[in-house]
């Protein structure tokens, strides 16, 4: 079994991007989260979405798309509800929701392209 | 809907894939007939699916939320059983096999969470987790499995009936959105409703035996391992 990856100027950029906003966010939490009990909690959820994110963008593959972007709404509906209160159960059925309707998206190519024979893109 | 737990268990799993066993098993006598008039079954069972969805959606019983999902996977068996071809024969078979497992399983850990509370409503079984932590991540399984998450049975057997509908017609593409937008909107709203918020009436504060668990597992264990070896 071998796993191909796809690297051009546009997966490099966006990498490049995700790499420096996800930096920004973990400067920044030094001094939002300085009271919070269990830190490493949140430093493993952002981690795990950056590596979601990496995994969707760099796969040549439409099923290994549509892995990553489920790993991505989950960790995402994760990150929203970390405090627990109301507003933010409401967000982050919002988030979920609407981050499945590009996962139906994604299942309906999957069914269109599989017509044509492959599922490389 | 106040049934035992057994009887329901029961007739999630093993009558109504029964039903569907037979379903397959009568399919031959609808061909000639079906080829013709096919469009009429499959628009009905399309409207019937969407109307379903919303009916579970607004739902405040956890045990007849459970009892609606199954109403609603079967319109979607139908829809694809009816265009009469291979694929969406086996995209059915899985589908079936799967939501057998799951929702007898679903039913189980709602009579879990009704011997602590003795309530059935969503609105007073709330904060689970607080005190039954350890049970949650089959409780979340459970509810994953009730739509297509990707890499497990259901997410094969809808990618096979979608390819199935979408070929024998494009224009079914919108409903197909609608309809698996509502599956994923029922099954998040029954997990997220009931393990968020604090505990408003909770009468034992009893974690779960081991023979409960057992039970639990054993629904979980074939959902997880089947996916590893299908051979089509």
């Amino acid at each position: 079994m071998e796993v191909l990856v796809l690297i051009d100027w546009i997966s490099c950029l966006f990498v490049g991007f995700v790499g420096l906003i996800s930096l920004i966010i973990l400067v920044y939490r030094i001094f939002y989260m300085e009271r919070d009990k269990f830190k490493d909690r949140f430093i493993g959820l952002v981690l795990l979405f950056i590596i979601s994110i990496i995994l969707m963008i760099i796969s040549p593959n439409i099923i290994r798309i549509m892995l990553g972007w489920d790993g991505l709404g989950v960790i995402s509906y994760l990150l929203v509800i970390y405090y627990q209160n109301y507003n933010s159960f409401n967000s982050g059925m919002v988030t979920v929701l609407i981050n499945r309707l590009g996962d139906m998206g994604l299942l309906i190519s999957i069914g269109i392209i599989t017509l044509y024979g492959r599922w490389n893109i | 809907m106040e049934a035992p737990v057994y009887g329901s268990m029961i007739l999630a799993a093993i009558l109504l894939k029964l039903g569907g066993y037979g379903l397959t098993r009568i399919l031959i006598v609808f061909l000639l007939r079906g080829l013709r008039y096919s469009y009429i079954i499959f628009s009905i069972r399309m409207i019937g699916g969407i109307l379903a969805r919303l009916v579970t959606l607004v739902q405040i019983d956890m045990k007849r939320l459970v009892a609606y999902s199954s109403v609603v996977h079967i319109n979607f068996v139908i829809c694809s059983m009816i265009t009469f071809f291979k694929l969406g024969f086996i995209g059915c078979y899985l589908i079936m096999v799967a939501h057998g497992l799951c929702s007898s399983g679903l039913f189980y850990m709602v009579t879990l969470m009704y011997n602590r509370s003795m309530r059935r409503l969503l609105i007073m079984n709330k904060g689970i987790i607080s005190f039954m932590s350890p049970m949650i991540i089959f409780w979340a399984y459970l509810c994953v499995r009730n739509f297509s998450f990707p890499l497990r049975l259901n997410f094969l057997g809808e990618i096979m009936m979608i390819m199935r509908v979408i070929m024998w017609d494009v224009k079914t593409l919108v409903l197909m959105i609608i309809l698996g937008f509502f599956s994923r909107a029922y099954s998040l709203y029954l997990f997220s409703y009931v393990m968020h918020g604090g505990i408003n009436i909770i009468f034992k504060f009893n974690r779960g035996t081991i023979i409960e668990y057992l039970v639990v597992f054993i629904h979980c264990y074939p959902l997880m391992m089947l996916i590893l070896k299908v051979n089509i």
